[in-house]
């Protein structure tokens, strides 16, 4: 320990960073974006300087709770690479906010969020104690529930927020569970993840699957899993830099994260990997064909997003974590750059409706180029970083003989392709529509990172022999790989074929979209309704929650009708107490005062005759006293005194 | 028990204690009251005198001697101060008026 750790100041930058921004708010509020930017680049720049340490799995500790947890950072290939993308893509967002925030208010909220978001995603990925690890999980939901809310006049935003807030909760009181019973079922109790899996085999099967299934759920929540995904739609309120940021390229994937830090202590759990895998396909296949159906373009990239989450999931489940880390990473950066084209869209448009707009290229054609970048690396174009790390999800899945799963992710896939592809052509190509009369290309601040992104996209792969290099000291079959093995390996693999098969089925339905959606519209207009609402989860978590609100009331009705009740029985029986002891007070109380009155009268009436108030009389009669006692006194003294 | 000076102070005093009780009982006047009080403890003084002589032990004669009289000034003067006020209270100082606590 010692020396240079930055992996510690990768956490502490961006936390100092946000409260600076947010007291340098109070003064001056034009500069906290710039001031913001600063702390981000800086940190960015940290966080490549941490390459180094992964293979080695750098650890510093500082006491925190004596006796409970140790605060505990661990800079290995899971977690660094998570944080290095929060940071690099954290910066770039916020290059890209100084021109996409330029004319909003708050903006001192939003860039002390923004950093407090970075700062703590990066702990979260580099915590090496589950105590810790819960702590920043709670802070990004935070930054993530505030940031969604960021137009609090907005009641929309209000709303999303709120879903948000709610759905991932559920989730979390899942994680906090498992947290929990590994901890107390764990000799000796520890929340430090390196200690748990050393002494894994003291923890109980039954302790050790609950814990299991309850940080699946967590994950879920986080990840927006289905059935848990409804928020992600919803969080589609927030700013798009943050949408980029939070609700795509980087907080989502810490549930991810979470089942890919868990595998080796739960791969042997039974039904877990198949759960995993299967909430994963689940996920992918429904969220895609939401996709398909929207209307609007950033609620189109959320179940984009919540698809290629089920991607990762299902790559887990298989037990590719690789192939999850390595598609977590392109998925960051190509997401991430559809967004921020998305936003520069509709920061020039106005409207995030895709049946209005149409033609940008020819107003705006970097944007344009830019978004065509990252929806080839959505669809897995090959040469692209999300054609690989699909492919090495898919070869995953076939080496673990995992045969229907991968169908219905290549089906994924497929669709994947069209809607992507679709919202290109219907957006940007064709005739410029009316609202975009006055759009013209976005400023250098907006340009910039999306041009870094872009490379990123086509580039990242490229990465793969770092990663896998961080990721092999885990152990799990994981093998170092370099980028040209990648190229070989890839289109040598049978997963090649799937992959071309995916492309070639996407190209059909995008070049006959019209016909199939007509003849699914006269054939099984149905089933297309059950996509286009969703599959009706709102309703059912809507009926859910007014079931529920009609069980608390008839609830609270009935507790009222108790009390009531239970009111008017009081209430008689004081009434009869009092009147008893109006009987008492009279009888007894009354009564024996004016006996003792009388009593007292009767007996001073016979007394006070004695008092002559003749002084001389009364001299004598003491006198007379006086002699007797003396008298007495002589007589039994025998006359001595 | 055999030495004079025994009678003869013990006749005096009793002489003068029945002067002092006579006074008290007889008169009707608060002030001759007061004067009989004061005989009465010039017999109570004149006992201690006698009463030390007679067992040789002068100097404890001698100081309650002279706190008898200490008190008899005091209660003296507080009586007077009373009888003052009665007088201004009655406008008398007949026993025989001041029969309020009478039953």
């Amino acid at each position: 320990m010692g020396g240079f750790m930055p992996y510690v100041w990768v956490i502490l930058l961006p936390l100092i960073g946000a409260v600076v921004v947010a007291i340098t708010g109070i003064f001056r509020e034009e500069v906290t974006g710039h001031l913001a930017a600063g702390f981000g680049i800086i940190n960015a720049g940290l966080a490549l300087s941490m390459i180094p340490f992964m293979k080695t799995g750098a650890t510093a500790r500082f006491p925190w709770l004596p006796g409970i947890s140790d605060f505990t950072v661990v800079a290995d290939g899971l977690g660094s690479f998570i944080a290095i993308t929060a940071a690099v893509l954290g910066s770039l967002i916020l290059i890209y906010s100084l021109g996409y925030m330029e004319h909003e208010h708050g903006k001192t909220r939003y860039y002390a969020l923004v950093l407090l978001f970075i700062g703590a995603m990066s702990g979260l990925v580099l915590s090496g104690s589950l105590l810790t690890l819960y702590f920043f999980w709670e802070t990004v939901g935070i930054c993530s529930f505030s940031l969604i809310g960021f137009h609090y006049e907005d009641p929309k935003a209000l709303k999303g927020a709120i879903k948000a807030f709610i759905t991932t909760r559920l989730g979390d009181v899942g994680l906090i569970t498992g947290i929990l019973v590994i901890y107390f079922a764990t000799t000796p109790h520890t929340f430090e993840i390196s200690a748990i899996m050393e002494n894994s085999s003291t923890i109980s099967p039954a302790a050790l699957s609950l814990a299991a299934f309850a940080m699946l759920l967590g994950a879920m929540g986080k990840s927006a899993q289905v059935p848990l995904h409804i928020w992600l739609p919803g969080a589609m309120e927030a700013p798009t830099s943050v949408s980029a940021l939070i609700h795509a390229a980087t907080m989502v994937n810490a549930g991810v994260y979470l089942v890919a830090r868990m595998y080796p202590l739960f791969q042997n759990v039974p039904g877990w990997t198949a759960a995993v895998t299967w909430v994963g396909v689940v996920t992918l296949l429904l969220a895609a064909l939401m996709a398909v159906t929207a209307k609007d373009i950033k609620r189109m990239l959320a179940f984009s997003t919540v698809s290629q989450l089920g991607y990762m999931f299902f790559a887990v489940g298989t037990g590719g974590i690789l192939a999850s880390q390595f598609h977590l990473v392109s998925h960051a950066i190509f997401k991430a750059l559809l967004f921020l084209a998305a936003g520069a869209l509709i920061h020039e448009a106005g409207t995030r409706d895709m049946d209005v707009l149409s033609g940008v290229s020819s107003k705006m054609p970097l944007t344009s180029a830019m978004y065509l970048i990252g929806v080839m690396g959505l669809s897995g174009i090959p040469l692209f970083s999300g054609f690989f790390s699909k492919d090495m999800i898919f070869s995953s899945a076939l080496q673990r003989g995992a045969y229907v799963p991968l169908v219905l992710a290549v089906l994924g896939a497929i669709l994947t392709f069209t809607y992507s592809w679709r919202s290109y052509f219907k957006v940007f190509r064709g005739k410029p529509s009316e609202v975009l009369s006055h759009a013209h290309e976005v400023g250098m601040a907006m340009r910039i990172p999306m041009v870094l992104l872009g490379i990123g996209t086509v580039t990242s792969w490229l990465t793969v022999g770092i990663q896998s290099e961080a990721l092999e000291v885990l152990g799990e079959g994981i093998h170092a790989v370099s980028p040209l093995y990648l190229l070989e390996e890839t289109f040598s693999s049978p997963a090649f074929l799937l992959s071309i098969t995916a492309l070639g089925f996407g190209t059909l339905f995008v070049i006959r979209y019209d016909q199939v959606f007509g003849w699914l519209e006269s054939r099984a207009w149905k089933a297309l309704s059950l996509v286009q609402r969703e599959f009706y989860f709102e309703d059912l978590y809507g009926r859910i929650l007014s079931l529920a609100h009609a069980v608390g009331k008839g609830f609270a009705a009935l507790i009222e009708g108790a009390i009531a009740g239970f009111s008017v029985l009081l209430g008689r029986t004081v009434a009869f107490l009092t009147r008893c002891t109006d009987a008492m007070d009279s009888r007894l109380i009354e009564g024996s005062g004016r006996k003792v009155g009388s009593t007292v009268i009767g007996s001073a009436k016979l007394v006070k005759r004695a008092q002559t108030g003749d002084l001389n009389g009364n001299l004598v009669r003491l006198l007379i006293g006086i002699s007797v006692i003396l008298a007495i006194v002589l007589v039994e003294t025998g006359g001595c005194l | 028990m055999a030495n004079p000076l025994f009678w003869v102070g013990g006749s005096a005093i009793a002489i003068v204690m029945g002067l002092g009780i006579y006074a008290l009982v007889s008169s009707r006047n608060l002030l001759k009251m007061l004067i009989g009080l004061n005989i009465l403890s010039k017999a109570a003084t004149l006992a201690l005198a006698i009463g030390a002589y007679n067992t040789n032990d002068t100097g404890v004669g001698q100081s309650l001697m002279i706190a008898v009289m200490m008190v008899e000034v005091v209660v003296t003067a507080v009586v007077l101060s009373l009888i003052v006020n009665v007088y201004r209270h009655y406008g008398s100082l007949d026993t025989g008026d001041l029969k309020r606590l009478s039953g």
